[in-house]
């Protein structure tokens, strides 16, 4: 019984995670390739719930879909051509790209064929001791994911902040107009206009 | 009568033995109670907002009971209507759309803590859940707005993403101020520290504010009711919908406001407690002994009491969000540009301030010195000099077994 429902679940994450990502890069819509990262980032939250990490589901949740996806969208409405399915496909990157794949491939598989996975026993979902970091904690306890964090891996923790901080100094950097007088004078009469509309209304 | 009960208990066995089962119940009831909800905030609403507008309101339905029928008629006409799909429109976005706004909205009760030990699943992450639900309506709005091929949609759906994303900023550092003043992301457990500590709520007051603004974006009610402001853009996102579509819409809407005053009480404002007045009550007036109440074991806590719980918790609830229509119905609709402005420049400032000023409080505050004696087995005050002020127990409650060979705790 439990056999079935655990492939059952595993097939229909796998599926989605799988089949939302093909359909990425085969679909001739830019929008609609961006709509079919849902089921991407959401079967792959799936698999964190189902490993019990139920932390990391939310934070996949949280920041892949609640924020770059709706900001993929919110970028994609924007651009020209957005409904257009005539557009190439392939930029003539394709040898490079086909490397860099085959080299992830291999890292990846090596890893998964390498390592020894204890799936026989049955503690391992739920009681894997992080005895080397946080003795007697549990790795799915969110408090022990905090002090890993702000003690052993902090200098790598730190890193990626400033690497955040100076990604957002950038985009503002590159997204900041520089304001002519012309242009601050039409800022003026828009701001000046909703005064006008309320001494209107107000007679 | 022994016959019906002997079969409920058949039945409660079987379910309580199945987790897949169980899921499955609990998720029907949450579904109906949600819909009860919604039905009796659209007549709620349809009442304040005519009280505030100097009108009746609808008077042609039930009497006493139009709270109940006026609503079932407003469903059962938008049941009845045809669902129209535009020729132009994008099509399987246009119909996955709605399910994307309704199905968070209808999952984030699944931590509401209803009463004592009432929570359709107390998660180890509790609030974050709904931090991470409540991302998916944004991705649904502009998904409805892009697929309807309008331009009034289009525009609403824009504005919904950037709204929502503005505000889930400051929403989420308002309740990352009450869990680290508490030292838990269990809503069980912050509910239980707020009816140990009652003063506790007066430290997060500001963030109480901050979250009720910015929640109020969340579920785009006016003065944030932009992405659907119809002066200026017909009905924004759901311009295009009618029928069920629409309805699926309006059911997220309400239930997600519904929600938002919830979480504001369950977070803010003490959740099912009442600040020490109903232990008091339960001692001087029902003669009970809450000494021996434990919160982690439902037994040990009679029933008359967590039902009292749950009414508080609904009333509170019912206050909270009568606040919201009272505000909705008085305040003018801002510009898109205001709303962004207030949401950068004024509401992040201001949860980050907050935040500090919370977590120096935290830092300073005496540790809490003994709960009152109701609650002594119930959270044993755990005192972890690395995690600061903790005064509830790390550790979550033991999990009812629910294997097949063990019945689980409290059935008869």
């Amino acid at each position: 019984m439990h056999t079935i429902l655990h492939a059952t679940v595993f097939g229909v994450l796998a599926l989605a995670t799988l089949g939302g990502a093909v359909k990425v890069i085969s679909t001739r819509s830019i929008i609609h390739a961006a709509f079919w990262l849902f089921p991407v980032f959401a079967g792959i939250a799936g698999f964190y719930l189902y490993l019990d990490a139920q932390f990391l589901a939310a934070m996949q949740v949280l920041i892949y879909i609640g924020a770059i996806l709706v900001l993929i969208v919110f970028a994609v409405t924007l651009t020209r051509n957005a409904t257009s399915t005539d557009e190439a496909q392939t930029n003539g990157l394709f040898i490079p790209v086909l490397l860099a794949a085959l080299v992830l491939v291999y890292a990846l598989g090596t890893t998964v064929f390498n390592h020894l996975w204890p799936i026989e026993s049955n503690v391992w979902l739920d009681a894997v001791p992080l005895s080397a970091a946080v003795p007697g904690v549990m790795v799915t306890d969110v408090s022990a994911l905090g002090l890993v964090l702000l003690s052993q891996y902090l200098l790598p923790f730190e890193i990626a902040s400033v690497l955040l901080l100076a990604a957002m100094v950038g985009a503002i950097v590159l997204a900041r107009k520089e304001r002519t007088p012309a242009a601050t004078a039409g800022v003026a009469a828009v701001e000046a206009a909703p005064a006008d509309v309320r001494e209107l209304s107000n007679v | 009568m022994d016959a019906l009960r002997n079969l409920a208990h058949i039945i409660w066995y079987f379910i309580a033995a199945h987790e897949v089962l169980r899921s499955f119940v609990v998720a029907v009831c949450s579904l109906v109670f949600m819909l009860v909800i919604v039905l009796i905030a659209i007549w709620m609403e349809r009442k304040v907002s005519a009280d505030i507008q100097n009108r009746i309101g609808p008077i042609r339905t039930g009497g006493l009971l139009g709270f109940v029928l006026q609503s079932m008629a407003d469903a059962l006409k938008l049941l009845l209507k045809e669902d129209l799909r535009p020729a132009g429109a994008d099509k399987w976005p246009f119909v996955v759309a709605p399910y994307l706004v309704f199905v968070p909205a209808f999952l984030v009760y699944l931590i509401l803590p209803f009463s004592a030990t009432w929570v359709p699943q107390d998660l180890k992450i509790g609030i974050l859940f709904y931090s991470a639900v409540s991302a998916v309506p944004a991705l649904g709005i502009a998904m409805a707005g892009w697929s309807s091929n309008n331009k009034w949609s289009l525009l609403g759906g824009l504005r919904a993403a950037a709204q929502l994303i503005s505000y889930e900023l400051p929403l989420g550092l308002a309740i990352l101020a009450v869990v680290l003043l508490y030292g838990t992301l269990e809503m069980k457990g912050i509910v239980a520290a707020q009816w140990q500590h009652w003063w506790m709520d007066l430290i997060t007051l500001p963030a109480l504010l901050i979250f009720l603004v910015a929640g109020m974006a969340e579920v785009s009610r006016a003065p944030f009711d932009l992405p659907e402001a119809e002066s200026e853009l017909v009905a924004g996102f759901n311009t295009e919908y009618s029928g069920m579509r629409f309805a699926t819409f309006f059911l997220a809407e309400f239930s997600a406001s519904f929600f938002i005053s919830a979480l504001a009480v369950t977070l803010f404002v003490g959740g099912w407690s009442l600040w020490g007045v109903d232990i008091w009550f339960a001692q001087h007036v029902l003669h009970m002994d809450p000494s021996t109440w434990n919160l982690a074991a439902p037994a040990s806590i009679p029933f008359i009491m967590k039902a009292f719980w749950f009414f508080v918790f609904l009333a509170k609830s019912f206050v909270v969000l009568w606040i919201l229509m009272w505000l909705k119905w008085t305040m003018p609709r801002l510009r898109i540009d205001q709303v962004l402005n207030f949401g950068w420049k004024i509401l992040l400032p201001a949860a980050l301030l907050n935040l500090l000023l919370v977590s120096g409080i935290g830092a300073v505050l005496p540790r809490l010195s003994k709960p009152l004696t109701a609650t002594q087995d119930v959270a044993p005050i755990h005192i972890d000099d690395s995690v600061g002020l903790a005064p509830v127990a790390q550790t979550p409650p033991p999990l009812p077994p629910l294997r097949d060979d063990v019945p689980a705790p409290g059935t008869p």
